[in-house]
């Protein structure tokens, strides 16, 4: 599908998304969706992102109002006239905004999706996985020159974690070494 | 998913605004629990649509302030809420408006509240990624202009509907629509590395 | 011989305080004031690779000490980094393996006057804004390249007082989305510090990978030493020197590494007769026109590499660069046979 067309469903699809679209304009969006893969893909990753915002915020706490807000707030706003400035309380509490449904409900999502948190590198299965740098490309035979790459730049890219760019180099140099060969 | 618990406007029945008239003849304590009745929600609206955790309490004052002296004008055509609302929005524009445009990464303080982890459980690892995420929305929050902040935040944060919105801010709905889906593309950009997903994982069917 | 290193020392301080408070003349580095006493650290730090597959989160503890010695472990693979004083000892525990080479006055993440007097040259660098990172007052500095979107652009903070880079976040050249992350979550200055932290232990039934004193070689040298032309690019992006060339020969084959660096980005080219025979199926990866050869793209994630065939050698150059910067570089590769005398004998 045409790019420059698509840009004009995307609107659409947000409006979609937020169950807001009818008539002539939701069976238009709805015709070109069935034709065009991406603008489902927009409309997925759309979906996801509308989820995510929440999801997201809701392991940050935000701060709730301090003990006695409400009462100092009404005394001040009834007395505004007068000479009181009412400070505010030295300590301020932190607690917990999101109630438990929403936390729980969070918590689940967050962890449906995304990413694998901790996926160890260079671990004896990712050696040589699909996982690497180049989706789809096929563990080659030794020699090659898409293993010397990936060995390479894995070899590189787990100096740079551990080091500094003078490992990296160096490691890279001797990717041959550190393989076997 | 929708984070508001209220339904703004709910809960606006005949107690309130028994409150209301009271709080109109200066009873102190009918004011008290509007406040106290609406303070969360006005919180959490202000660090949605502001950051830098020095400015919260005193916006959130403010509004409750401005909403006293101008209660004469609270006619009830509108629910308390959308118009303490209203109020906190305005508030907030002339905050933003005033300071100007902060310079990024400037909101990378630790004194900006800590990540809850009780609800999530999980590995330190995991704390500093959410804690990222969350760093980095509030700044493509920041970034974003502000008509466009406001929608994400409505929609997306407070789950307003359009009409809500339409209403809150005073523009048609078709205008709400586009500053929404402007909003979204651009912090869908800046966040796209954080929830990249593995080709085939995640799928929704669609 | 124009060779520029970069070393780091640990804990040497380096104040950054940028005159007019908000750029840096191109002169110099104004303001930059001299070290106070190196300080001694430990930390625990997060590196966030966000790769295409997905972010991949990593932490690891350093200790580090003036005079060049530094001790990481990496929490999840059991990685071990020491550097000694004398030598830098990576032990990559999956690998089985501990690469070994000489390192003098090394270790630590400090942003040396002469690394940034070198980025000087290819990017705008600007004072952006103040920070608490791990504790500390940092000043966050911003490097944009010159030639926009031909390498990163990266944000770094560093500590007030003792110039150590507490954050740094890359983003990308293609998208400009941020590709890495790395913050210090926790640090402390001088702790108590135990001296077998600095010795490497290497486990036994480890293979040790060793170089001796690997000198950086003039190209003449290079070539006589790997029995192979060097190949250098006529093109390198704007600030790009060539910084070292290293060479080897084994038995049956020579390979040639050249390492050129802005003063923040990395680019090596590598050459290697180690194939034994030029491919016959190329494979997925998508071919790009390098003038007179066809090579093809690798997608490395944060590097992008190039490779292909010359009638020498066979040749990769991997780097932190846009496409279009890497193709033209890779483009210009060509064989200077005015660098080498005639060898003497085969």
């Amino acid at each position: 599908m045409n790019d420059a067309r698509c840009e004009e469903y995307h609107e659409l699809v947000s409006a979609f998304v937020d169950e807001r679209l009818d008539g002539p304009d939701l069976l238009r969006l709805e015709t070109h969706l069935e034709a065009c893969g991406g603008c489902r893909t927009f409309e997925r990753e759309l979906r996801h992102f509308k989820e995510l915002l929440p999801a997201v915020e809701a392991f940050r706490t935000l701060r709730r109002p301090p003990a006695g807000f409400a009462a100092l707030v009404a005394a001040r706003a009834v007395r505004e006239q007068g000479a009181l400035t009412v400070p505010f309380p030295a300590a301020r509490a932190r607690g917990r905004w999101v109630g438990m449904v929403a936390a729980a409900a969070a918590a689940a999502l967050f962890f449906a999706w995304s990413w694998q948190r901790l996926l160890p590198v260079g671990s004896p299965e990712q050696k040589f996985a699909a996982r690497s740098f180049s989706p789809g490309v096929e563990v080659a035979e030794a020699g090659s020159m898409d293993t010397w790459m990936r060995e390479h730049a894995m070899l590189a890219r787990e100096s740079t974690l551990l080091g500094h760019a003078e490992e990296a180099e160096f490691a890279s140099f001797n990717a041959g070494a550190v393989a076997g060969r | 998913m929708s984070v508001t618990n209220d339904v703004p406007g709910s809960g606006a029945g005949d107690g309130e605004r028994q409150l209301v008239e009271a709080a109109r003849r200066g009873d102190e304590r009918a004011f008290e629990a509007l406040v106290l009745k609406y303070q969360d929600r006005i919180y959490r609206l202000i660090q949605r649509l502001v950051s830098g955790s020095d400015v919260i309490d005193d916006l959130a004052q403010e509004v409750f302030i401005r909403a006293y002296r101008s209660l004469g004008d609270f006619k009830g055509e509108s629910s308390l809420y959308t118009w303490l609302y209203k109020i906190a929005l305005n508030l907030c524009r002339n905050h933003y408006r005033t300071r100007g445009r902060r310079p990024a990464h400037e909101e990378l303080d630790e004194a900006d509240g800590a990540v809850g982890m009780e609800a999530a459980g999980g590995t330190p690892e995991d704390e500093v990624f959410r804690r990222e995420f969350w760093d980095h929305l509030r700044l493509g929050l920041d970034e974003l202009p502000a008509e466009q902040r406001e929608a994400v935040v409505f929609c997306d944060l407070e789950g307003m509907s359009y009409e809500e919105m339409a209403g809150v801010i005073g523009v048609p709905i078709g205008t709400v629509r586009s500053r929404i889906f402007r909003g979204r593309r651009a912090l869908q950009e800046r966040l796209a590395p954080f929830h990249a997903a593995r080709a085939g994982a995640q799928g929704r069917a669609t | 011989m124009d060779t520029l290193r970069l070393r780091v020392a640990c804990g040497l301080v380096a104040a950054l305080v940028l005159s007019s408070g908000v750029g840096a003349s191109a002169q110099g580095v104004e303001g930059l004031l001299p070290p106070p006493a190196p300080a001694s650290y430990r930390g625990r730090k997060v590196v966030i690779d966000f790769t295409r597959s997905g972010p991949q989160v990593t932490s690891m503890s350093i200790l580090c000490r003036p005079g060049g010695f530094e001790r990481r472990e990496m929490h999840a693979t059991r990685g071990i980094l020491v550097i000694d004083g004398e030598s830098s000892w990576q032990y990559l525990p999956e690998r089985g393996v501990v690469l070994k080479r000489p390192s003098k006055g090394e270790g630590g993440e400090v942003m040396r006057p002469e690394q940034l007097q070198q980025a000087l040259a290819s990017y705008d660098v600007r004072v952006v804004s103040s920070a608490r990172v791990a504790g500390r007052q940092s000043r966050a500095i911003e490097f944009t390249p010159h030639q926009v979107g031909s390498r990163p652009r990266r944000l770094v903070w560093v500590d007030v007082e003792t110039g150590l880079i507490l954050r740094t976040e890359v983003y990308g050249s293609e998208n400009s989305r941020l590709s890495w992350l790395s913050v210090f979550e926790e640090l402390e200055y001088h702790p108590a510090l135990d001296a077998a932290a600095f010795r490497m232990q290497v486990p036994a039934g480890v293979r040790v990978v060793e170089s001796g004193a690997e000198p950086c070689l003039e190209p003449a040298a290079a070539e006589s030493l790997a029995g192979l032309p060097v190949a250098l690019p006529d093109y390198l992006p704007e600030g790009f020197v060539r910084q070292c060339i290293r060479a080897r020969r084994e038995s049956g084959y020579g390979e040639v590494q050249v390492v050129f660096g802005d003063g923040l980005s990395m680019l090596s080219l590598f050459e290697s007769t180690s194939f034994r025979e030029a491919e016959q199926d190329p494979g997925p990866a998508p071919p790009v026109a390098l003038g007179g050869f066809t090579g093809r793209w690798h997608d490395l994630g944060r590097v992008t590499g190039i490779s292909w065939h010359a009638p020498w050698a066979h040749l990769a150059l991997l780097g932190e660069l846009s496409r279009s910067e890497m193709q033209k570089v890779a483009g210009s590769v060509r064989t200077h046979t005015e660098l080498s005398a005639p060898p003497a004998h085969q």
